[in-house]
C-alpha cells in the first residue's frame, strides 16, 4: 500500500486505463446484447411450445443483462468516470460525485460519453 | 414354522465340514496349483420372505490367482475333475450352466449334499471353490474354532481372510498345525484392481 | 409448470436448447477475456503502481480487482452453471425423450392407434379404422399374430355371429394391451419430458434468488459500503452451500459438482470442516467429501443421542422417585427413550460397519474397497447411503435398492450382506475394473407386506432422492460414465420403476429383483437401455402382482435373468443371493460389470 502522504502519477496512463474501463463496458454491453437478444428470441419459441423453460429462459436473459451483466458495466463506467476526474487534475478527490465528471472530465478525450448521460446516473 | 428349515449344523459346527468338504475337493484335482486366498462370509437368511437375524448362511471362498484362473487347467479339466469326483461321491448335480462372455466362457457346476452342504465350483473372471452352509442358526463368534485353510494358503496370512471372526488373532496352536499342501504353488498377496496390461493370455 | 404436449416435443428443436447453451458458455469466455483486460492491462499495466501511486489508486485498483473477481464469479455461478448448463443438459433429457417418443408414435400409427386426452394422462386408444376392421372381421395382420390365428381362415371359417363374437374379443383384448402398453411409454416420456422441463424452469427462476451484493460505486457512501461487502464476501460460499444443500437453488446435481469444482481446496475444506450437515447429504458432491463429511455428522448424531437418552433417563429417574402419576408422562418417555436407543444402536452398528478399529474408514477385505458413507437418518424406518468402493472413479457403479422392511438396523445387517456379496460377486466376475456397490436406503421403506407394501406412496417419496441420486454418481464420475446399474428388490424395484418412469434414472441397467410391480406395464416406459427381471418359481410375489405388470412376463419385455429358488418347502422371496441362486447371482454380476453374456 502506498504511504499516507505519496502521490505520483502519469496522467496519461490513468487516461489510457479509463479508456480501457469504457472499452470493456462497451464490449461487454455489446456482447451481452447480442446474447440476450438471442436468447429471449428462442425463448419465445420454448414459449410458443408451451414450455415452463420459455418464460423463465427470457426472464433469467433479462435479469442477468440488467442486474449482472449491467451490475459490471455500470462499476466499469463509474470506475472509469471517477479515475478521469482523478487524472483530469491529478489530485486525490476525496468528495467524488457522478456530476464530477460531466462538470470536470475532458470530454474531448472521451468523446462517446456524453454529458447528458452522465449527469442523468445518480448522484452518489 | 417361525424359522427357517432345520439345519443339520449350527454355525460354529458347519465349518469344520465346509473345510473338509474343500479338503477333499482339492484331492480330485490333478496339478493343483494352489488357491490364492481364503474367505469366510455370510449372507443374510429369510423367513417368509424378511430376513432373520437368527439364522446365517455361511459361504466359504477358496479362490485362485488371477492368472490361474485363465487356464484350462483350472476352467475347463477341474470342471470336469469335480464333476465326476462328486458324482462319484453320490452327489446331486442341481446346477451346471456355461455363458460366453466374449472371449472367455464362464461356468458354474453346484452340487448338494445330503447334510444341506453346497459346493459350487464357479469359473468366472477369479475361478472359486465355494462351499455354502444354507441357513444355519447364528453361534456367537466365541464358538467358533479356527481351522486352517486348505489349498496351500498360509494360515493367518493376509490371504486368509477369516480375521473378523478372530479379532484377537489367529490361533497359533492351531495355524501351525497345518499346511497339507505344502508343495502347492507359492502365490501373492491379492492387490485389488491393479489390473494386468492384457488379459489375452490369462483369459 | 410445463404444458408441453407431445407434439410439442415431437416438434422441438433440441438444438436450439443447445445452442443457447453453448452460447452462454462461448460468452462467458469471452467475458473473462474482458476481465482480463481489466487486471493485465490496466490494474498491472496502465494504472501500475509505477504510473499511480496514492491511497485513491491503491482504492481504485483494489475496486476493480473486486468487480472483475465479481464478474467472473458471475460468469461462473450463473452464466455457465445455470444457464448454460441448464440449457445443454435440457437438451440431452427432452432429445432423449423425443427420440422415444418418435419411435412410439411411429409404433401408434403402424398400429392404427390414436393418441386422446389430456396431455398429462395421454390415452392411446385404437383408432375407429381398426375398430371397424375388427368388427368387418378384418383384423390387420399384426393384430392376428398377436392373437395367434390366421387371418384368411380364421375369420372367413366363423359358422355364425356368435362364434365371430367370441374371436373378436381376445382380439380386442389384444389391441387394447398394447394400446395400454404404448400409453404407459407415452405417459412415462411426458412426465420425464416435463420434469426435465420443469426442473430446468425452477433452476433458471431460483438463480435470481438473493444474488450476492455487487461492489459499491464510487461515491459519497463507498467508504460506508465496502466494507459490508468484503465481510459478506467472506460468508458467500457458505451462504451459497447452505441454499444447494437446503434446496433453495434448484440446481442439478451436474451444476452442484460444477460449483463445488470451481471452489479453492481452501474453501472446500472450510466447508466440509464448518458445515458437515450440508455437504454430507448433497448430490454432486464427490464422494470422498461426502464421506468425510457424513462420518462427522454420524459421530455428532450418536454423541447427541446419548445427550437426549441421558436426559430421559434422569427425568425418568426422577419420576420413578416423586413424580409417578404427575406431572411426567412416563410411558410416553419410556417409548421416546426406546426410540432413541434404538436409533442410537442402529447408527453404531452403521458406524462400526464402515470403521476399523483404528476409527479410520474400513476396508471390505474381500474386495479390497473402502466403504464410504453419501448419506444416513433415522426418519421413519430410517436411512442408510453405504458404497463399497467409490463410485466416482469405478469403472462399474451398482446400487442396491431394497424392498419391504428395509430399515436403519439392517443397513449394517442383513442389506449389507446382500450388498457385500454383490460386491464380491462383482470382483469374481471382472477383477480387471471395479465395481463400487451401492446400498441406497435412501428412503423410508414400507414397514409391512399389507397394507404399506400395496402403497405407492413409499415409491413416491424416494422418486426423486433416486433421480437425484443417479445424476450425482454421474456428475461426480467424471469424463468416463460408468456402467450403472439400479438392482431392486422387492418394493425397491417398485421406486426404480416408479422414479425411473415419472423422474427418469440416469442408469444403464435395471435389475429387477422378485418385482411386486414397477407401476407401468412395458419396460420400454422406464426409459433405461437395458432392462432385466428375475423371479424364481418359488416366489410368492409371482402369484399376482400390485403395482402393474409381472415385469418377468414376456409382454413386459424386460429380458428375463434365470433365478433357481431353494427348498420348496421355503418362501423364497429373498433368496436371490443365497445358496440356491448360483446362475442368478453370475448372471446378475455379469449385467453390473458390462460382461453380460
Amino acid at each position: 500500500m502506498s504511504g499516507a502522504d505519496v502521490f505520483a502519477m502519469e496522467p496519461d496512463e490513468v487516461h489510457r486505463s479509463v479508456e480501457i474501463l469504457f472499452d470493456v463496458e462497451a464490449e461487454v454491453n455489446r456482447q451481452t446484447t447480442e446474447l440476450v437478444q438471442a436468447t429471449t428470441e428462442t425463448a419465445q419459441t420454448l414459449a410458443d411450445s408451451d414450455m415452463a423453460i420459455g418464460a423463465a429462459l427470457a426472464e433469467a436473459a433479462e435479469w442477468w443483462n440488467a442486474d449482472r451483466a449491467g451490475g459490471f458495466t455500470s462499476l466499469c463506467g463509474n470506475t472509469g468516470e471517477y479515475l478521469a476526474v482523478c487524472a483530469e487534475d491529478a489530485v486525490e478527490v476525496d468528495d467524488y460525485t457522478a456530476g464530477d465528471f460531466a462538470s470536470l472530465a475532458d470530454h474531448d478525450r472521451y468523446p462517446g460519453r456524453a454529458n447528458e448521460n452522465a449527469s442523468a446516473r445518480p448522484d452518489w | 414354522m417361525n424359522h427357517p428349515p432345520e439345519s443339520e449344523y449350527t454355525q460354529a459346527e458347519a465349518y469344520a465340514p465346509m473345510e473338509a468338504a474343500a479338503a477333499d475337493a482339492v484331492l480330485a484335482l490333478p496339478d493343483f496349483p494352489g488357491f490364492e486366498r481364503r474367505i469366510w462370509a455370510e449372507l443374510p437368511c429369510s423367513h417368509n420372505g424378511i430376513d432373520d437375524s437368527d439364522y446365517t448362511s455361511i459361504e466359504i471362498d477358496y479362490e485362485f490367482s488371477l492368472e490361474n484362473s485363465g487356464s484350462d487347467l483350472v476352467r475347463e479339466a477341474y470342471t470336469d475333475a469335480l464333476r465326476d469326483y462328486w458324482t462319484s461321491l453320490g452327489y446331486e448335480i442341481t446346477d451346471e450352466y456355461e455363458t460366453e462372455r466374449g472371449d472367455r466362457v464362464d461356468r458354474g457346476l453346484v452340487v448338494q449334499r445330503e447334510d444341506g452342504i453346497v459346493l459350487w465350483y464357479r469359473v468366472v473372471g477369479i475361478v472359486s471353490l465355494t462351499i455354502q452352509s444354507g441357513c444355519v442358526p447364528v453361534s456367537d463368534h466365541g464358538e467358533i474354532e479356527y481351522i486352517p485353510p486348505t489349498g496351500g494358503i498360509e494360515p493367518g496370512s493376509e490371504n486368509d481372510l477369516v480375521e473378523e471372526y478372530f479379532p484377537d488373532g489367529i490361533p497359533t496352536d492351531q495355524a501351525a498345525a497345518i499346511d497339507p499342501f505344502a508343495n502347492a504353488q507359492a502365490v501373492g498377496a491379492l492387490v485389488p484392481f491393479e489390473a494386468p496390461g492384457s488379459y489375452e493370455d490369462l483369459l | 409448470m410445463s404444458d408441453m404436449s407431445w407434439k410439442d416435443l415431437r416438434d422441438l428443436e433440441c438444438a436450439n436448447l443447445r445452442w443457447v447453451g453453448e452460447s452462454w458458455k462461448t460468452y462467458a469466455t469471452a467475458m473473462v477475456e474482458q476481465t482480463e483486460r481489466l487486471r493485465t492491462d490496466v490494474v498491472d499495466g496502465h494504472l501500475s503502481i509505477d504510473n499511480y501511486e496514492s491511497d485513491t489508486a491503491d482504492t481504485v485498483r483494489e475496486q476493480i480487482g473486486l468487480i472483475g473477481d465479481r464478474f467472473e464469479d458471475d460468469l461462473s455461478d450463473y452464466a455457465t452453471i445455470r444457464v448454460s448448463t441448464t440449457m445443454l443438459e435440457t437438451a440431452d433429457a427432452l432429445e432423449a425423450e423425443q427420440l422415444e417418443l418418435r419411435e412410439l408414435v411411429g409404433l401408434i400409427e403402424d398400429h392404427d392407434f390414436e393418441i386422446e386426452g389430456d396431455l398429462h394422462e395421454y390415452e392411446v386408444n385404437p383408432s375407429a379404422a381398426l375398430h371397424r376392421a375388427i368388427w368387418d372381421l378384418k383384423p390387420p395382420e399384426w393384430l392376428c399374430d398377436r392373437v395367434g390365428i390366421d387371418r384368411a381362415s380364421a375369420w372367413y371359417d366363423l359358422a355364425s355371429q356368435a362364434d365371430a363374437l367370441v374371436h373378436i374379443k381376445p382380439v380386442y383384448d389384444s389391441a387394447k394391451e398394447l394400446c395400454g402398453q404404448y400409453q404407459d411409454w407415452l405417459r412415462a416420456i411426458m412426465s420425464r419430458a416435463h420434469d426435465a422441463d420443469d426442473d430446468a424452469a425452477a433452476a433458471l427462476s431460483a438463480m435470481k434468488e438473493n444474488p450476492p451484493e455487487l461492489p459499491p460505486q464510487f461515491g459519497a457512501t463507498y467508504d460506508d459500503l465496502i466494507d459490508d461487502y468484503k465481510t459478506a464476501l467472506t460468508e458467500e460460499v457458505a451462504a451459497e452451500m447452505e441454499a444447494i444443500a437446503n434446496g433453495d437453488t434448484d440446481m442439478s446435481p451436474e451444476q452442484v459438482n460444477q460449483w463445488w469444482e470451481d471452489l479453492s481446496d481452501a474453501e472446500r475444506e472450510a466447508l466440509i470442516a464448518a458445515h458437515p450437515e450440508w455437504v454430507g447429504p448433497t448430490d454432486g458432491i464427490p464422494t470422498t467429501a461426502r464421506d468425510t463429511a457424513n462420518r462427522v455428522l454420524l459421530d455428532n448424531e450418536i454423541d447427541s443421542l446419548d445427550d437426549q437418552i441421558a436426559s430421559i433417563e434422569a427425568q425418568l429417574a426422577g419420576a420413578r422417585g416423586y413424580d409417578e402419576g404427575g406431572s411426567v408422562d412416563y410411558d410416553a418417555l419410556q417409548a421416546e427413550l426406546a426410540a432413541l436407543r434404538q436409533d442410537r444402536d442402529d447408527l453404531a452398528s452403521l458406524q462400526d460397519q464402515i470403521t476399523d478399529d483404528e476409527g479410520n474408514p474400513a476396508t471390505y477385505d474381500k474386495t479390497g474397497q473402502s466403504y464410504y458413507l453419501l448419506g444416513f437418518g433415522t426418519e421413519g424406518s430410517g436411512q442408510a447411503i453405504v458404497s463399497i468402493g467409490n463410485p466416482d472413479t469405478a469403472a462399474n457403479v451398482n446400487a442396491y435398492v431394497p424392498g419391504t422392511k428395509a430399515d436403519l438396523g439392517d443397513a449394517s445387517g442383513g442389506l449389507m450382506g446382500r450388498t457385500e456379496t454383490m460386491a464380491r460377486d462383482a470382483y469374481k466376475l471382472d477383477p480387471g475394473n471395479e465395481t463400487a456397490t451401492i446400498l441406497w436406503l435412501g428412503y423410508d421403506a414400507p414397514d409391512s407386506v399389507a397394507p404399506e407394501a400395496m402403497q405407492e406412496e413409499w415409491a413416491e417419496g424416494a422418486a426423486e432422492d433416486l433421480e437425484s441420486f443417479t445424476q450425482g454418481i454421474r456428475a461426480t464420475g467424471g469424463e468416463e460414465p460408468s456402467n450403472m446399474t439400479l438392482t431392486g428388490h422387492s418394493y425397491g424395484t417398485t421406486v426404480i420403476g416408479l422414479a425411473a418412469s415419472s423422474e427418469g434414472v440416469d442408469a444403464d441397467n435395471l435389475i429387477l429383483v422378485a418385482s411386486p410391480g414397477v407401476t407401468v406395464d412395458t419396460a420400454d416406459a422406464l426409459g433405461v437401455e437395458s432392462v432385466y427381471a428375475t423371479t424364481n418359481d418359488l416366489d410368492p410375489i409371482g402369484w399376482g402382482s400390485v403395482h402393474g405388470a409381472d415385469p418377468t412376463r414376456e409382454a413386459f419385455g424386460a429380458t428375463e435373468i434365470e433365478s433357481a429358488p431353494g427348498g420348496v418347502s421355503e418362501n423364497n422371496h429373498s433368496t436371490y443371493w443365497n445358496e440356491s441362486n448360483q446362475t442368478g447371482r453370475d448372471a446378475m454380476a455379469g449385467v453390473i460389470t458390462g460382461v453380460a453374456g
